[in-house]
């Protein structure tokens, strides 16, 4: 009768921690969304003829997207580039829509070992302060462009939908 | 405590032990929430690396744990479990790359990052506990040298896996979730030292001694142990214990022996042991005097536990020493009920305890049943092996009421328990021990 019981619990048990894995992955993946994403993000959104206040959301935004792998302060560790001399495919040809693209279809590349994974699921406000935030802050944007290259919401829109894969990405690197 | 409750109540603790560390990492700092698969693949990875420190608390013995469901049962869950693990733990990084296949290169253990290639290395681990555990017997692995084999092996598994969840960095964000992790898999890690080291460290206080090896027909020993310099031990009739034969309980060589003594001469153990393994073909050579250590009594599979008016007792070769222990146990107390025995062995020269039944059949209410597998050609008892036939004749009326205990190898408590089931003998009254434990 134990031996009953005990195969009986077996399955119950793996049925209970696999849904117990399931319901953390739901959880997660709906995000906990306490306040509502869209009217948080409708703040930082520049209006025409307004500049874009990025600072504040693109460190927020970084932190809590690419500081695990490229460090706080972009310095980068193992397998992930430091963020250093970012800026300076900006002004190349090119190398905006690259940089974008990047962020929004990743980048699998020979030159590093670790695939940089896609973040297009972060909103156009959102990834175009982590991009300025890293470009200002660790990509000495004012040794390779003036200010007014930063990166706009509108950009980030305007590059979405294309489909590419990470290694294409790659290809559009300027040289 | 009423054992169901207590039972209940561990499984409830292990439900929460194994989910949450996982639910923990859902408080803040809270990393940005990502696909249902890729945080499935997480979820499943943690669950994996739990269920493996658990496997820990599992072989511990610890007997608050062990006592309401019998530490056989607790074994078997230990190895069916793991096979839930391990698939749990593969299944993580396929979920991982089918998401995105260009995390293809995070198996190259060249390539990757520290975290993919300490991951990479738990797997292998991993993979290889398993397979020399499923194939020991066919690989011709030693029992000893496997026990061995085994934990360092499970060490290794949950120390990479643990450094696979520090460093993938993605939930272990605040340093509190990194503890979570650390100290949740160093404590259930620290059961080892609690078993290998605390444990001997208290049997050094409790030494016995062989005082009597004596040949048993069909290659079995009987083993005597006597206590030196202490009062012995208490166990219930139809346990066991592990039994290290050194002079030092630290050693990793023990076994698992059921005692066939009464449990009322708590000075005096005896072990019915047949030459099947490796140590036990050996036992018969230990010379008197050789000093033991041993950690018991364990199991649930014991009369004293299942009252009843009566009993039925099927042993199949080995597993008659259980059995021996009930009936002796059963003598000393002078028990009135009702017992029918039902011996099975592959010959009469193969059962080792017949002789010593004889006495035992004057002083307790027992029918005995010789059931030689290929009888003699002189023989007109019963013979061949324990079916539903065969239970149909010797069973008594009152079999509803009876507790059954079946004992023997695995194949024969399984077909002896489908040949009880027909015989409508209820499954809550039939009582098994899987005493393979290794």
């Amino acid at each position: 009768m134990r031996h009953f019981l005990a195969n009986i619990a077996l399955y119950v048990i793996a049925a209970f921690l696999v849904s117990g894995a399931a319901l953390f992955a739901l959880m997660r993946s709906t995000q906990f969304v306490l306040t509502d994403e869209e009217t948080m993000l409708a703040h930082y959104r520049p209006a025409a003829g307004e500049s874009f206040e990025w600072r504040e959301l693109g460190e927020r935004t970084y932190v809590a997207n690419c500081a695990g792998c490229h460090g706080r302060d972009g310095t980068g560790r193992d397998q992930y580039p430091p963020l250093a001399t970012a800026a300076a495919l900006l002004p190349m040809h090119g190398g905006r829509e690259y940089l974008i693209d990047l962020h929004l279809y990743g980048l699998a590349s020979a030159r590093r070992r670790a695939p940089m994974p896609p973040m297009g699921h972060i909103p156009d406000v959102a990834l175009a302060a982590a991009m300025n935030h890293v470009l200002v802050e660790f990509g000495q944007l004012q040794l390779f462009a003036p200010a007014e290259l930063l990166i706009t919401p509108a950009e980030i829109a305007a590059r979405r939908g294309a489909g590419i894969r990470p290694q294409d990405v790659e290809q559009r690197r300027p040289r | 405590m009423n054992r169901t409750l207590a039972g209940v109540a561990w499984v409830a603790l292990y439900l929460l032990v194994v989910l949450v560390p996982m639910f923990l990492m859902l408080l803040p700092p809270l990393p940005s929430g990502r696909t249902f698969w890729l945080e499935f693949a997480v979820a499943l990875g943690f669950v994996g690396l739990i269920q493996l420190a658990v496997q820990f608390v599992l072989i511990a013995r610890f007997r608050p744990l062990t006592a309401p469901y019998g530490i056989d049962v607790i074994l078997q869950y230990h190895r069916q479990i793991a096979l839930v693990a391990v698939a749990v733990i593969l299944v993580h990084p396929v979920i991982i790359i089918v998401d995105n296949p260009s995390r293809l290169e995070l198996l190259n253990p060249f390539g990757g990052t520290i975290a993919s290639r300490f991951g990479i290395l738990a797997i292998l681990a991993l993979s290889t506990l398993v397979l020399t555990s499923v194939f020991r017997e066919r690989l011709g692995f030693r029992y000893e040298a496997w026990r061995f084999t085994h934990l360092a092996l499970g060490l290794i598994t949950v120390a990479f896996a643990q450094a696979h969840v520090s460093l993938a960095g993605l939930y272990t964000n605040a340093p509190w979730k990194q503890a979570v992790w650390v100290v949740s898999a160093v404590m259930m890690l620290c059961l080892v030292v609690y078993l290998r080291v605390i444990r001997p460290w208290r049997q050094r206080r409790s030494p016995w001694q062989v005082s009597r090896v004596e040949s048993l027909p069909g290659a079995t020993v009987a083993l005597t142990l006597e206590p030196q310099g202490h009062a012995g031990m208490r166990f219930a009739p139809g346990q066991f214990a592990w039994i290290k034969l050194a002079n030092s309980p630290f050693t990793l060589e023990e076994h698992p022996f059921s005692f066939s003594s009464s449990a009322e001469d708590t000075g005096r153990l005896e072990f019915g042991i047949k030459g099947l393994g490796d140590f036990s073909a050996r036992v018969g050579s230990i010379p008197a005097g050789t000093t033991a250590f041993i950690d018991g009594p364990h199991g649930a599979f014991s009369i004293d536990r299942y009252q009843a008016p009566g009993y039925v007792f099927i042993a199949g070769g080995v597993g008659i020493t259980p059995i021996m222990s009930f009936l002796r146990t059963m003598a000393d107390r002078e028990d009135p009920r009702p017992v029918l025995l039902i011996y099975a062995d592959t010959s009469l020269e193969e059962m080792s305890y017949r002789e010593e039944l004889v006495p035992l059949e004057k002083r307790l209410s027992l029918a005995i049943v010789d059931l030689p597998e290929k009888p003699p050609p002189d023989w007109e008892g019963e013979h061949g092996l324990v079916d539903a036939d065969l239970l149909g004749r010797v069973l008594p009326e009152e079999r509803f009421a009876r507790d059954v205990f079946v004992c023997g190898p695995p194949p024969m408590m399984d077909a002896v328990q489908a040949a009880l089931l027909a015989r409508d003998v209820p499954r809550e009254r039939i009582h098994l021990e899987r005493f393979v434990l290794a």
